[in-house]
């Protein structure tokens, strides 16, 4: 009688140390699945702002080109700043704005001859928004050889 | 750029312009002005006198324009623009403004004035002189007339055959990368008076773009002469010498009476030839390109003469015309009406820095 009032007092001690164990690990496991959980969510959000990012960047590259093809139409170089702004998709969102500057004209272009032509120097300035107010800006120069006058 | 000016009698009798085209055009056309003085007298007006627009600050003056003219009895002469007062003049004698010793020979319309600093002021003058001496001057902004300029003589060509300087110096800056900046000043030669002179064309350097000479700088100068320059045949290789003076080019008979047109770094030239007989003021003109960057004559690709011919004769003393073609980014090049495609421009606007702005 004594003994089987021993083994069931160490069965019940054994069962009592499993539970707190078991409990212990799933707790741990819980603890490290909200962290991956939440790695993830906070990649796909680092994810997609990247993207928002890099599509803000082509969109200024974008605007950019416009602004060389706006630059190489205009047949008079002094003037106003030009601004303009255009959405490359009707269904989005995402516009850009362009502004292009005349910084000045120097009468001794490089490798021109002086006097007969005159090289006209500008700035572009484009700016891609896309979603959640993200945007990015890329400046460029731009020269142009015209005929002095 | 070179204003041309068909000037009235009055002012060729002191300036002496008529009697010099008269001499260039005697040795254009050798035994063919028949009889002789009807032929001079049709040919003296060919090559229109030059006046050279300049913009200028002279004492304790607002800046004004002027006009740059040169001479025989008065080598170089500046008239205000709007009243023809004489504002300063440059010469050996004592009756000019400012006296320098070598300024004995005559300039023609080789004249070119430079704007160094596009501040609307014109800083340094480079003119050739009939005797084959390219002068330099720098201008001196508020200063009298009686120091306004200091120069000298900047490279020297005088030689046995005649060969002079008439057509306008073509300046054009050059910026290779890693090396400092230097100009070129292109300018080819012509000989009134020989007409089997073996004219030149030259590409110098002056290496002190900006900077301001004084008199003692001038004095101190060893003008560069021909021997000092790389002698360019069309089997020359070509090379990139950033600090050396120049270079030539021999162009054998014709002479240099039309600035030359950089492109690109592409200098482009007209040789003048033959005049045509009994035909109005037209010369049969050569056309030759240089490449100043790598100091070499531009050879067409088939192997083909340098220095092809102009269809039809051209009228004399008539520059390189460039012309917007609407609709293409592009001005034409054409000299006498005919189109040389050598020196086109590409007016379409070139890219060059770049950068991004911080992005949100």
């Amino acid at each position: 009688m004594r003994v089987t009032s021993l083994c069931a007092r160490r069965g019940r001690r054994s069962a009592g140390f499993a539970t707190a164990t078991v409990l212990g690990l799933v707790a741990v496991i819980a603890l490290l699945s909200v962290g991956a959980l939440h790695d993830a969510l906070f990649g796909e959000l680092l994810a997609g702002s990247r993207q928002l990012h890099q599509r803000a960047a082509a969109l200024a590259e974008l605007g950019l080109q416009r602004g060389m093809v706006r630059l190489e139409a205009t047949t008079s170089p002094q003037g106003e700043e030009q601004s303009f702004s255009f959405q490359p998709l009707a269904e989005s969102t995402d516009s850009v704005v362009v502004s292009i500057r005349h910084l000045g004209a120097s009468a001794l272009p490089a490798a021109h001859s002086m006097g007969r032509l005159v090289a006209h120097h500008f700035q572009i300035e484009s700016t891609g928004h896309v979603a959640r107010g993200i945007r990015m800006s890329q400046v460029q120069g731009a020269t142009r050889v015209m005929l002095a006058e | 750029m070179s204003q041309v000016d068909y000037a009235g009698p009055a002012n060729e009798a002191c300036r002496g312009g008529r009697a010099l085209r008269r001499l260039l055009f005697a040795a254009l056309l050798p035994g063919t002005i028949s009889p002789a003085a009807t032929a001079a007298q049709t040919m003296a007006g060919c090559l229109p006198a030059v006046s050279v627009p300049i913009t200028v600050r002279i004492g304790d003056t607002a800046p004004q324009s002027a006009l740059l003219e040169g001479g025989i009895e008065t080598p170089l002469s500046l008239y205000a623009a709007d009243s023809r007062r004489l504002l300063w003049s440059a010469g050996a004698q004592d009756s000019a403004a400012q006296v320098f010793a070598d300024m004995d020979a005559a300039f023609f319309g080789s004249i070119a004035a430079v704007d160094l600093d596009s501040d609307g002021l014109h800083d340094r003058i480079y003119a050739g002189d009939i005797a084959g001496r390219l002068w330099r001057l720098d201008l001196h902004h508020g200063a009298a007339a009686t120091n306004w300029a200091s120069g000298g003589v900047f490279a020297d060509f005088s030689n046995a055959e005649g060969r002079g300087f008439i057509a306008a110096p073509d300046v054009s800056l050059s910026t290779p990368p890693g090396v400092p900046p230097w100009l070129n000043i292109a300018i080819g030669t012509a000989a009134p008076g020989n007409a089997a002179a073996n004219n030149r064309f030259y590409a110098l350097r002056d290496h002190a773009v900006y900077d301001s000479w004084t008199d003692q700088d001038y004095e101190d100068w060893k003008p560069w002469r021909e021997e000092d320059l790389l002698r360019v045949h069309t089997t020359s290789q070509a090379a990139l010498d950033a600090s050396g003076p120049g270079w030539f080019v021999e162009l054998g008979r014709g002479h240099v009476v039309t600035p030359t047109l950089t492109v690109n770094s592409r200098a482009v030239l007209a040789i003048a030839a033959v005049l045509p007989r009994d035909g109005p003021c037209e010369v049969f003109t050569r056309i030759a390109s240089f490449d100043l960057a790598y100091q070499r004559i531009v050879v067409p690709p088939d192997g083909s003469d340098w220095r092809p011919p102009l269809p039809a004769p051209v009228p004399a003393g008539e520059d390189f015309q460039l012309t917007a073609v609407a609709g293409k980014n592009i001005a034409q090049c054409s000299l006498g009406g005919q189109h040389v495609a050598g020196c086109d421009v590409d007016t379409r606007p070139r890219r060059t820095w770049w950068r991004r702005e911080d992005a949100e």
